[in-house]
């Protein structure tokens, strides 16, 4: 007898109540209906509040659906076998005062595991998450990728049948995400299904099958392939030629019939809403997964030009004159080096990005040049102020997004406006005009009274976003702003983010997407806690060219480092 | 000049949001104090009522009988228990059943046949020691009492003294309780709004946030003040207004007097938990810091124990105590109605205190961040 598929969904619906009283409940599932064979990888994409964690939760059992029948590993989910079921919520639910010795002896146990009754599990888990040796170090002091490891460890110990992973990739560099991937499939035993959810569709091309959610309701569900159909004879590519690449992206993005357009490599790629070539000389390109999302959550709407960007004043500040410079910055934690010696400037209007592993320095370096943390050595100076001398005309300057939200969960929307308004020294009828601005630029109204806690995360990182910009700063800091948000709220930013440094504002950014990466003027890549390479994205690009043929900068980005890490072991 | 106003209007309203759109916070700031107010006020009273006492009686004769009918009719006695024997009655005491044993010996009335005078034993449980010298101290009055009445030929041999008790003509303890209880309340609930302040953020995360703003430490300072201030300020005010209205104990202070006090003392008392606050990665840290710095502010301040009665280096660290002066004042004008001239000395060293407190609170940001 066949095995019964691990999961069957039949017209799941799903409420909760709205967010105010009286409000209408939210609608989180809509008969949603599928089935998953065993031994297959589910991948689960969509936008924010699409209904994904709400749909992981109802299969691990841990909400109930308001109507239609919910089938784990051939059994009703009422009667759940927790023990074959590996739930990973998003970000983890590690403990972060406890060890990783501690969190995954915990989880053993927890499962029904004695860990020193089943010594080969536990030495099998830390061989394939790499973390034999970090067993005494509290997993909040992991580094992102290894702490998404360990959370995943938890999850499985139990060799379950089904693995349930709620963005395990999120905010993961290219490398470890790689790993993760790996790391998910040597997990799974034989005969194992995987459901993972993600916002990055390059993870989801690697999946077997797809499932495509907004709105509560399955937009797609079938192989990846399928998913990149939806775009074919509508996605178009041309050479780059001369032009400066994100100003060709731009451009195209705020065209009528340019669903998304994007960078790769020598050539621009876009989506158009009608199989019409953008122009004569523009080619029919392979489409992937990525177009075919665009092209299923299209609404038609054209981007506007950025409101957010037309408020910044044109400056035209000489371009010599670098409006962030990095002159040998170090830090040091007693005996760990955690930036050593990184020199680089950006010059007014210029887009200037840093990649790097999760933990390789990139975010300390970000933390000395916003004055949040003083370097063991060197200097940093903001639109022509030192650092270390004039702290506070530097921040004045500088507009800050950090990686993990930092606003305020309890207060409003407006209120928090209100406050990063008044610490910029906006007042009266200028911090209302800004805060108008903004919110009307970033789509935010219909959230103005609610709780900034209780924001989708898209929405979230748009308030971010909106807060950094308030005063119109000639220098613009952003880490990892688009960290776990969906590729149209990524293209959204971006246009942001191209049109204000087109006004003359210097924009620093951190990112592990590949393809934001294109978007950027002069790349860095800081690799354990040093810049190995410097430059223009295709220079890096070149950098990499004599180990395999033409490489995308993912491949560039992942050769250089594994030579650096080969360098270092040699 | 007027960057700074409006960076620290922002923080103080951003503040006064946090501290207000928490329903708990809200209902602890509020409800509890007047709950406590209630409670305390009338819980803590050095007066001892309702005293149960064990006797063996050996005597049989009039002194014992006229002895004990003085002290059942004391307003404090409530039981008198008796013992057959000093045994049971040591037991009796070992259970708390009493708080005190009285020994009359076979030869009392002997005694006071013949005119000679007569001795009794007090057994009092030092476990309990303050309510056991207060028994003692009623007894020797019921003792002197009851001689009296039974030969008046030999009461008051000398000049008695004969005491008033100014500002509390009837030794009332309520009115030095409630008086007392606004300093404490108001500490209590000062320093748990700002122990949270920094730590609040720094346990959210929304620390670095602040620190990428233009804002110098002092305005982030300044404008942290402003919720703990103002719930000190009101709660403060809300006893002054409410004590009078609901005991017996008067308000023959100014007003005008008191609410620069109450201001003073919330302000040191802001600035000691803002201090805390810097120090603490989180909430939980800060609390614990709190209960640290609450318990020595409040044995020093002389609610409890008479600062007379401390070592006299422990006065002068009294003397720092901003409780020991807020008490001052508020015994002074609720009870005395003391002009400006002598509670200005009183305020001075409490704005000492919270000048030095936020100073301190302001170098070790500075420290922290570097």
């Amino acid at each position: 007898m066949a095995e019964a598929p691990h999961l069957r969904f039949e017209g799941v619906t799903k409420r909760f109540k709205g967010p105010r009283r009286r409000s209408p409940p939210v609608l989180a599932l809509d008969g949603v209906s599928f089935t998953l064979p065993p031994g297959r990888t589910l991948g689960l994409v969509g936008p924010d509040a699409a209904g994904k964690t709400t749909l992981m939760r109802i299969m691990a059992g841990l909400v109930e659906p308001d109507e239609g029948t919910v089938e784990v590993l051939g059994d009703p989910v009422a009667q759940i076998d927790r023990s074959q079921v590996g739930y990973m919520p998003q970000g983890g639910g590690l403990y972060a005062e406890l060890s990783v010795r501690q969190n995954l002896e915990l989880y053993a146990r927890l499962r029904g595991i004695e860990p020193e009754e089943s010594p080969e599990r536990i030495a099998q888990l830390y061989r394939l998450t790499g973390l034999a040796g970090f067993e005494n170090r509290p997993s909040g002091q992991l580094s992102g990728g290894m702490r998404q490891k360990l959370a995943m460890a938890c999850a499985v110990v139990a060799a379950p049948r089904l693995m349930l992973l709620d963005e395990p990739s999120v905010g993961v560099d290219p490398v470890s995400r790689r790993e993760i991937w790996q790391l998910a499939q040597e997990l799974a035993g034989a005969g194992s299904s995987i459901v993972w959810t993600t916002s990055i569709l390059d993870d989801a091309e690697r999946c077997d099958e797809l499932l495509l959610l907004h709105e509560g309701k399955v937009h797609y569900a079938g192989p990846p392939g399928g998913l990149a159909q939806r775009a074919a004879g509508r996605t178009y590519s041309r050479a780059l030629g001369t032009a400066r690449p994100r100003d060709a992206v731009q451009a195209l993005l705020e065209q009528p019939e340019i669903v998304t357009a994007g960078i790769a490599g020598d050539r621009v790629h876009a989506v158009t809403r009608a199989a019409v070539p953008p122009g004569p000389d523009w080619q029919v390109a392979k489409p992937d997964a990525d177009d075919g999302f665009a092209v299923s959550l299209d609404t038609g709407v054209v981007l506007p030009p950025s409101a957010l960007a037309a408020a910044f004043p044109v400056r035209s500040a000489d371009p010599a004159v670098p409006a962030i410079a990095a002159i040998g910055l170090s830090r040091r934690y007693g005996s760990f080096t955690a930036v050593q010696d990184i020199s680089f400037s950006v010059s007014p209007g210029e887009i200037f990005g840093l990649l790097g592993p999760n933990g390789a320095g990139k975010s300390t370096t970000f933390r000395m040049l916003c004055g949040l943390l003083a370097p063991s050595g060197g200097r940093g100076t903001v639109a022509g102020r030192d650092l270390t001398v004039a702290r506070a005309q530097a921040r004045e300057a500088l507009g800050y997004m950090p990686q993990k939200f930092s606003l305020y969960g309890d207060l409003t929307v407006a209120a928090n406006l209100k406050f990063v308004a008044g610490a910029y020294g906006l007042s009266g009828s200028r911090a209302a005009e800004a805060i108008e601005r903004v919110v009307g630029a970033l789509g935010l109204e219909g959230y103005f009274a609610s709780a900034a806690g209780a924001l989708p995360l898209g929405t979230r990182q748009r308030l971010a976003l909106g807060a950094a910009v308030l005063h119109t700063p000639p220098v613009l800091f952003l880490d990892e702003p688009t960290s776990g948000v969906d590729p149209l709220i990524r293209r959204e930013f971006w246009h942001h983010i191209n049109a204000i440094a087109a006004r003359g504002t210097a924009v620093l950014v951190t990112t592990h997407f590949m393809n934001e990466a294109e978007n950027c003027d002069r790349l860095m890549l800081i690799n354990q806690s040093e810049a190995i390479a410097q430059g223009t994205p295709a220079e890096l690009r070149r950098l990499a060219r004599g180990m395999a043929g033409e490489p995308t900068l993912e491949e560039a980005f992942i050769t250089l480092i594994r030579s650096q890490r080969e360098e270092a072991a040699a | 000049m007027r960057g700074a106003w409006t960076r620290i209007i922002a923080m103080a309203l951003k503040e006064l949001k946090v501290v207000l759109l928490d329903r708990r916070v809200l209902t602890t700031l509020v409800a509890s104090p007047i709950i406590q107010l209630i409670l305390f006020g009338f819980a803590t009273t050095l007066e001892v009522r309702n005293i149960d006492i064990g006797v063996v009686n050996r005597d049989i004769g009039v002194a014992s009988e006229q002895f004990l009918a003085a002290m059942a009719g004391n307003r404090n006695m409530r039981e008198i228990r008796f013992y057959p024997s000093e045994a049971a009655l040591r037991d009796a005491i070992e259970e708390r059943e009493v708080i005190a044993g009285l020994l009359i010996p076979p030869d009392l009335s002997a005694h006071y046949a013949r005119r000679e005078t007569a001795e009794m034993g007090l057994l009092l449980d030092g476990r309990r020691i303050n309510a056991a010298q207060i028994v003692a101290g009623y007894m020797a009055d019921i003792a002197h009492e009851a001689g009296g009445r039974m030969r008046p030929e030999l009461a008051h041999p000398e000049p008695e003294v004969v005491a008033r008790h100014w500002y509390n003509p009837n030794l009332e303890y309520r009115w030095f309780t409630l008086p007392g209880m606004i300093t404490l309340i108001t500490t209590v609930i000062v320093l748990s709004v700002s122990v949270q302040a920094i730590a609040r953020e720094r346990e959210f995360g929304t620390y670095d946030e602040l620190m990428a703003l233009p804002m110098r430490h002092w305005e982030i300072l300044a404008g942290k003040c402003v919720p703990a201030f103002c719930v000190g300020l009101f709660n403060g005010m809300l006893y002054v207004v409410m004590i009078p209205l609901v005991s017996d104990v008067p308000f023959n202070g100014s007003l005008l007097l008191m609410l620069p006090a109450i201001a003073a003392f919330s302000l040191a008392i802001t600035g000691i938990g803002l201090a805390i606050s810097t120090v603490s990665q989180n909430q939980q840290q800060a609390f614990l810091g709190g209960f640290l710095v609450i318990v020595p502010l409040m044995l020093l301040s002389g609610y409890a124990s008479p600062v007379d009665g401390m070592p006299g280096w422990l006065q002068v660290v009294a003397g720092i105590d901003p409780l020991s002066h807020m008490l001052t004042i508020s015994h002074a004008l609720f009870l005395k109605g003391l002009p400006a001239s002598a509670i200005l000395p009183q305020i001075a060293p409490i704005m000492a205190v919270a000048l030095a407190a936020l100073a301190l609170a302001l170098g070790l940001m500075r420290l922290r961040h570097d």
